[in-house]
């Protein structure tokens, strides 16, 4: 048996990898981003049956397995033509929204923290979630353990297991909410009402007192004036379960709105040679290339997106935090990317409210929890808004309900091209007469954690993330710097 | 001591769910042995070890030189990141334990992991790639042997 210490962590394959072309002058001219994608998930689910998606999927995107189970749940009702009766959509909702409370709160102090908390030029070795510790102190550090244990509780309540939910059924789910567990679920719905204000108030006290983070937020480096969308309810304001996509062109005035299954009217896919990766955009703008404006398809998604997109939020206090954002940030939309940090805690106070509301509703606990499907399959499409966007599944099945064809629109492809935008913007205001800082790769990576991208992560191999190299070609096509963790 | 086997993976990503099948050779060979199989990493990884004294680890690797199927034996610290989090949206396993250790919970003393160099985690599929699937029962032999389980 070898035994290796791995030292530098670079020695490992799986990276991410960031190409930038300088032009004669020694300015960045281009930048394209790869990260490692899967492959083949199409052909492994043709020929097995369309109920085994709700679980199947849990198991192909690491951090967003609930997002996953509930989008191919809702393509089940839609590919059976089933209405799940309203206790059944409740409890979904309430299951989604204590998945999204939870993944947001995660992300914003272990992996947002490190450049809010800490600080963007605090030392590298600092910048961590163990920096964040050190500076809000272990208590809070414990708090945002303890939230986590109890939305977790409640996913593993409904859904059977804490990380890949396996009560989706067509028309329903597969288990009623007992009383004791109602009361259970309202506990850690308050827990988290308090914990996320806790956590906008660090974030003021933190972040916006901060001069020199404040100018980061709203300088030009990180802004984009691009589209957004994000799924609305009625009354538009946002919503992660259930409702119709809207989208808002870069003045913020409503470009569309429409039902999941008319999207193929409303988002292409364009394809670039150097990689996997399929950039999405509005078809009714066109594909402009890598560039944002009104003339540009590109859009985005995830939080700030959503805040962009709607009208507001439909809880009193996550309504007051919206108002208060975009009042500090020179109203809407907001084009800069850094602010998805904030607006998704400003989510994590409405998914904590909504699980609160949903369990002190008196049909919570109905036992009519699913609706059974008599129509012949075909097709389906299920829609739902994950952590980090727009997340849509597309079934076709024979007649016994057998997939024929898989689609599936994840959010990181909703917005890779805005992420390659902002990887691009980072390497044009550094890089300069062929002069690359070291410190672009940190630029890159705040412009990377803000948008929080998926990539593979459904691997769970060593050493569990993956690092970035960025490589620096001049006007030639000779390499003349790596920089890698 | 309160020991625990994490056969750590992805039982549809190809190799990636080696640890996993690693793990189940494990408790057949040794049932009295306490063997989780888990898809969690990270943070989620503490709900899990909290309260054993031994931890030992089963997981997958892709090195630069490394051949399909060999092992390897790491500690835990052999995977603390260099600098900060190179924006991965999950701490690894060297973080989450720092973390667990920060918050004071009863982390296991003893870490063991063992990586075993796969060749494909990114295709979606049941079954292990022929030399790594090969290798299973050897590597779960010498994991026993080594942990004198």
């Amino acid at each position: 048996m070898k035994k290796i210490t791995i030292d530098p962590i670079t020695r490992l394959e799986g990276h991410g990898k960031i190409e930038i072309f300088l032009n004669d002058e020694g300015n960045c001219e281009r930048a394209c981003l790869q990260i490692p994608e899967l492959r083949g998930f199409e052909k492994f689910s043709e020929g097995r049956a369309a109920e085994e998606m709700p679980r199947i999927t849990t198991m192909i995107c690491g951090v967003c397995p609930t997002a996953h189970h509930m989008a191919a749940s809702k393509a089940l009702d839609d590919l059976w033509k089933v209405e799940p009766p309203p206790a059944a959509k409740k409890i979904r909702e309430l299951m989604y929204n204590a998945f999204q409370a939870e993944d947001h709160i995660l992300h914003f102090v272990f992996l947002g923290g490190p450049d809010f908390v800490v600080g963007p030029s605090a030392p590298a070795a600092e910048r961590n979630v163990l920096g964040v510790i050190g500076k809000v102190g272990l208590e809070v550090g414990g708090k945002v353990i303890e939230m986590r244990k109890r939305m977790r509780n409640v996913l593993r309540i409904i859904g059977g297991k804490p990380v890949m939910p396996t009560c989706g059924l067509p028309g329903g789910v597969s288990k009623q909410i007992s009383e004791d567990e109602r009361k259970t679920i309202i506990e850690a719905g308050e827990y988290g009402v308090d914990f996320c204000q806790f956590a906008l108030t660090l974030f003021d006290d933190v972040v916006l007192k901060n001069k020199e983070y404040v100018d980061l937020v709203t300088g030009d480096v990180y802004s984009h004036k691009t589209y957004y969308m994000g799924m609305v309810d009625e009354n538009n304001k946002v919503n992660f379960y259930d409702g119709k996509l809207r989208v808002v062109d870069p003045d913020g005035k409503e470009f569309a709105k429409f039902k999941v299954q008319d999207y193929l009217e409303h988002i292409r896919e364009h394809v670039e040679p150097w990689t996997y990766v399929k950039f999405s955009y509005l078809k009714k703008v066109g594909w402009k290339g890598f560039v944002d404006g009104k003339d540009s398809g590109v859009f985005r998604v995830a939080p700030l997106a959503r805040l962009n997109a709607s009208e507001g939020m439909a809880t009193p206090l996550a309504q007051q935090a919206y108002e208060k954002m975009f009042e500090i940030l020179g109203g809407k939309p907001v084009h800069s990317t850094l602010a998805f940090h904030w607006a998704r805690l400003v989510e994590a106070l409405y998914a904590c409210e909504r699980v609160l509301e949903l369990a002190k509703d008196p049909e919570i606990t109905s036992d009519d929890i699913v609706t059974l499907p008599t129509e012949t399959p075909k097709e389906g499409i299920g829609v739902v808004e994950a952590p980090r966007g727009t997340l849509i599944h597309h079934y076709q099945t024979d007649e016994r309900g057998i997939l024929t064809k898989v689609n599936l629109i994840v959010a990181t492809q909703n917005n890779s091209a805005a992420i390659n935008m902002s990887v691009e913007k980072a390497a044009k205001s550094l890089i300069k007469k062929g002069n690359v800082p070291d410190g672009i790769l940190n630029m890159i990576e705040m412009a990377f954690r803000a948008y929080d991208p998926c990539h593979a992560c459904a691997t769970h191999s060593l050493p569990g993330r993956t690092p970035i190299e960025v490589y620096v070609y001049d006007s030639a096509g000779n390499l003349v710097k790596k920089l890698e963790r | 001591m309160k020991t625990l086997v994490l056969g750590v993976g992805n039982s549809i990503l190809t190799d990636d769910g080696v640890g996993i099948e690693i793990a189940r050779q494990l408790r057949e060979r040794k049932p009295e042995l306490e063997v989780i199989e888990t898809g969690e990493s990270g943070i989620g990884l503490l709900d899990i070890i909290v309260g054993y004294d031994k931890l030992i680890i089963v997981d997958s690797i892709i090195t630069e030189k490394g051949k399909p199927g060999e092992l390897y034996k790491l500690g835990v610290e052999a995977l603390k990141p260099a600098e900060n989090l190179s924006s991965s949206h999950g701490v690894d396993i060297a973080t989450a334990y720092e973390i667990g250790q920060g918050l004071g919970y009863d982390m296991p003393e003893h870490v063991s992991i063992y990586a075993v160099e796969i060749e494909d985690n990114t295709t979606f599929g049941e079954k292990c790639t022929g030399e790594v699937e090969g290798r299973i029962p050897f590597i779960a032999e010498q994991i026993i042997k080594e942990e004198r389980l």
